[in-house]
């Protein structure tokens, strides 16, 4: 009976200390949150700032853009024609036999335009290019390449931010075009090999459902989902402390908050869709 | 010259610098002698403003650093070259690339023919081949890379260079090579040094004036002669290690 109150007692003492820890760790939190969020305004304001110098970063532009668009193109093709085949697919399981058939190439125009598009292009390219961007700039940080950098009268965010944020803010909205593109006709087939849809039934379906807005809401979305994924890259990239260790956190971080930021983006977004739409 | 006016520094509770200051004559070398970890890169970096003092200044050329504009700064930054601990040099371009960088600001000042013969001279003074130039740092060995980061380093005509721990981590011929080329670039180049270092023979051969920060401030400054005969025994663990060593911790 002693042994069981004293393990109460004991338990009650640890809860208390836990209780007591909490107002210190919400403390922390918002102490993080409101450092992060004057980092991030900052990190803005020096990005404007330093994109008034075209001629400075010009070159690196150009290298950031190709190695972001041509190379970036494979992965996002692959995964636009396995996302427009899976929607197709899907919803013709869903709906045959309860709506008209034509209704799957709407429902594959609608998914691929306003959504599957921008963000299935997005999360792949969170991992392929903000992670990239996060290794890369944390790896130089650690080893004071960027200290080297001010050390030469040169601006790291002139040199490494600005290239990179634009590139990404040009680069994803035609690679989007693409996975549109890709992802619909990848739908289309997978449409008339596996369900009893026509051609003609499929683009009427399409052509139904299709409005420009709905186009060019996708290509903003994407041109959103680029300059976040890279700033978020180059803002965690910037911050690496620690040798590898701290460049293996700091991938990690940018895969993570890319994700939920292109998830939150896109929440805002289809809000703004619905009120313009 | 650089005068360094009760500079003082801390990480979180650690207080790395207390109220350092000291001053290099123009043409001179100072080495930076001190225990690992007690702030000799930290007082370097604040040198061209990539620390901020919590107190104190340092002032380049009648410049102060940490009253300078950013186009001050960039202009004092041009004119101090630093050789960082692990060359940094830029993975991503050749090694010519990687001393352009410290030519001028906008790298583009120069013709590229110039360019080019500056980046040929700059190898050729650190005993490199010109050809290097089209190489990338991977291909370098570590003493080769840190040669690059000295011509980088004194390739915009430099009046002052700052070197943090140059031979550390080479061979004692590689080593001796980074000794002589600081002598030389002294020599040929008549460049202000502060070469931060844990290398005794490497001090001896190309300072004339040394000093020791020992728990955040300054312990010792004074010429080699005067440190090679002082009876302090902090600088003693520096220049008689064993004997110092082992009167303090007796086997």
């Amino acid at each position: 009976m002693n042994s069981s109150m004293a393990e109460t007692e004991t338990q009650t003492q640890d809860v208390g200390s836990i209780l007591s820890r909490v107002p210190a760790a919400v403390g922390q939190g918002v102490i993080a949150v409101l450092e992060h969020s004057a980092g991030l305004a900052m990190l803005t304001a020096q990005t404007v700032v330093a994109a008034a110098r075209p001629r400075r970063y010009y070159g690196a532009l150009v290298a950031q853009a190709y190695d972001m668009g041509v190379r970036s193109l494979p992965v996002v093709v692959l995964v636009a024609a396995l996302s427009g085949a899976v929607t197709s697919q899907q919803s013709g399981y869903q709906f045959t036999g309860t709506v008209p058939i034509w209704i799957i190439g709407s429902i594959v125009a609608a998914s691929v335009l306003t959504e599957l598009g921008p963000v299935i292009t997005a999360l792949v390219l969170v991992g392929r290019i903000g992670a990239r961007i996060g290794a890369e700039l944390g790896t130089m940080v650690v080893t004071e390449q960027v200290d080297a950098l001010r050390a030469v009268g040169r601006d790291p965010i002139e040199q490494l931010v600005v290239p990179r944020v634009l590139a990404g803010t040009l680069v994803l909205p035609p690679l989007v075009a693409i996975a549109d593109f890709v992802a619909i006709g990848a739908g289309w087939a997978g449409a008339v090999i596996t369900l009893p849809i026509t051609t003609s039934e499929f683009v009427y379906g399409v052509r139904s459902y299709y409005h420009d807005f709905a186009l060019w809401f996708g290509l903003i979305k994407a041109a959103v989902f680029g300059a976040t994924i890279t700033f978020i890259g180059c803002y965690i990239g910037m911050k690496a402390r620690g040798g590898a260790e701290g460049v293996g956190r700091t991938t990690t971080a940018v895969v993570v908050s890319g994700t939920v930021a292109i998830m939150f983006w896109d929440a805002v977004l289809a809000r703004l869709l619905k009120a313009f739409g | 010259m650089i005068d360094i006016r009760g500079l003082s520094k801390r990480f979180g509770n650690k207080v790395i610098l207390n109220d350092v200051s000291l001053c290099v004559r123009e043409g001179g070398t100072l080495a930076l002698f001190g225990p690992s970890g007690t702030g000799k890169s930290v007082l370097l970096k604040h040198i061209i403003g990539l620390l901020d003092p919590d107190a104190g200044d340092v002032i380049v050329d009648g410049v102060s650093i940490t009253k300078a504009t950013h186009r001050q700064l960039n202009q004092v930054r041009q004119r101090v070259g630093y050789v960082f601990q692990g060359a940094a040099l830029f993975d991503s371009l050749t090694v010519g690339e990687n001393i352009r960088l410290g030519m001028d600001i906008d790298g583009c000042r120069h013709a590229a023919t110039e360019c080019e013969m500056r980046v040929a001279e700059c190898l050729r003074l650190v005993n490199l081949d010109p050809a290097t130039a089209w190489m990338y740092p991977i291909e370098l060995s570590g003493g080769m890379q840190k040669r690059v980061a000295i011509a980088r380093a004194f390739a915009g005509h430099q009046r002052y260079l700052l070197y943090d721990e140059p031979t550390t981590g080479l061979d004692p011929e590689n080593a001796y090579i980074i000794s002589k080329l600081i002598e030389k670039l002294r020599r040929e180049i008549g460049v202000t040094s502060i070469i931060v270092t844990h290398d005794l023979e490497n001090a001896y051969r190309v300072a004339d004036h040394i000093a020791l920060l020992y728990e955040a401030k300054i312990r010792f400054v004074g010429t080699v002669e005067e440190f090679r005969n002082s009876d302090d025994a902090v600088v003693r663990r520096f220049t008689s290690p064993s004997q110092a060593l082992a009167e303090l911790v007796p086997v």
